[in-house]
């Protein structure tokens, strides 16, 4: 499942890689259109559901299990007044996918949010999995790719965090 | 026009020998000529000693330095400090890449200019201003993508009102070549795969 799927560039990336089915949910029907039009420019009949929904109500309603979930959400943060709220709502997002997420399963966790240091982002999903009550392991860290260079001088300019989870 | 100077208080400078770009409001002892927000300053200490060059603010971030040096920012320095981070792309594979037509071009203080993020979607770039520093000058850096990219430019899209913040910014084309088509359904490639990439009423500045 992808969740906040803007584009769709996660489900077409699964799909390519061989994902039996793929579930795109964003809150933007505009963004839901985009990513069926994206799976459609690469794949015939490629086995893809999307859905026009916010993404927690998607997840309080659709109670499917997945293989693998990925969060990726807009910058719930862009200013500093704003990040108590966010962490909280990290919590709350990484812990419904850790519940919706089968045994030996992969959930791809983000935060753009600048002014959430990886140091916070990663708390939050430590007490998610708690809550969850699962065993979470971490697999890999992601960052910016190439194209976003960070100065190392100036560790503000890394926005983008990112986990590749395991969870049993 | 002469570029207005800033002075630092004594010991202020040291903060700059560990080449972080921001100067705080606290570090400074006297703007003269009471520069505007977004104008361009010439830093330096309380001896005349040249440190940088940036863009004033009157938030409490007050300079953004885009150069640890007193420089003429002039079209030709623009020219080139686009054409560096186009190089840097180039070095590392990501321009000229069969494969990928689609990737972040200017990325900030990564690429040494505070509040300027420019994508590139197969030949279209799309400018996103974050300070009014980098606003007053989005003129200047579709020169300099003009200069730098020549056909491999399309078209220049200005997407700072949201990052702006600004009553009055308005998103809006900047450039477009002859033969380029607003009303056309822009599709990119990264790895192999193509994506439709809408730069006018998407987030961001349309895919990355």
């Amino acid at each position: 499942m992808n969740t906040f799927c803007y584009t769709g560039g996660f489900s077409v990336y699964a799909l390519q890689a061989g994902a039996e089915l793929v579930h795109s949910v964003d809150s933007s029907v505009r963004a839901v259109e985009l990513a069926d039009h994206n799976v459609e420019l690469n794949m015939k009949d490629a086995n893809h559901e999307s859905f026009s929904d916010d993404v927690f109500s998607f997840f309080k309603n659709y109670p499917e299990k997945y293989d693998v979930i990925v969060l990726d959400p807009p910058a719930f943060a862009k200013h500093m007044n704003a990040r108590h709220s966010a962490i909280i709502a990290y919590k709350r997002l990484n812990a419904e996918a850790f519940k919706r997420v089968n045994k030996g399963g992969v959930v791809f966790t983000f935060s753009c949010s600048g002014v959430v240091t990886r140091e916070l982002f990663e708390g939050a999903v430590t007490a998610a999995a708690i809550e969850a009550g699962r065993n979470v392991r971490v697999l890999t860290r992601l960052g910016q790719p190439a194209c976003h260079p960070v100065s190392i001088f100036h560790s503000e300019g890394e926005y983008l965090k990112g986990l590749v989870l395991y969870v049993e | 026009m002469s570029i207005k100077q800033v002075i630092l208080k004594h010991g202020k400078e040291e903060a700059l020998k560990r080449r972080h770009p921001w100067i705080f409001s606290g570090a400074i002892f006297k703007a003269e000529g009471n520069p505007g927000n977004g104008e361009i300053v010439h830093v330096l200490t309380g001896k005349n000693e040249p440190l940088g060059t940036g863009f004033y603010s009157r938030g409490s971030i007050a300079i953004r330095l885009f150069e640890f040096d007193v420089v003429d920012a002039n079209a030709k320095y623009w020219s080139a400090k686009i054409g560096k981070a186009i190089e840097f792309r180039k070095s590392i594979g990501i321009i000229g890449n069969e494969n990928t037509n689609v990737f972040r071009l200017f990325n900030a203080e990564g690429d040494g200019v505070p509040g300027l993020i420019i994508d590139y979607y197969n030949g279209v770039a799309v400018i996103q201003c974050h300070t009014h520093g980098t606003y007053a000058l989005r003129d200047m850096f579709t020169e300099a993508l003009k200069d730098n990219l020549g056909k491999d430019l399309k078209a220049v899209y200005d997407k700072s009102a949201e990052s702006l913040g600004e009553e009055g910014a308005e998103n809006g084309y900047l450039y477009q070549a002859k033969g380029f088509n607003p009303e056309e359904i822009q599709t990119v490639k990264e790895n192999g795969l193509e994506f439709a990439v809408d730069w006018v009423s998407g987030q961001k500045t349309g895919f990355l």
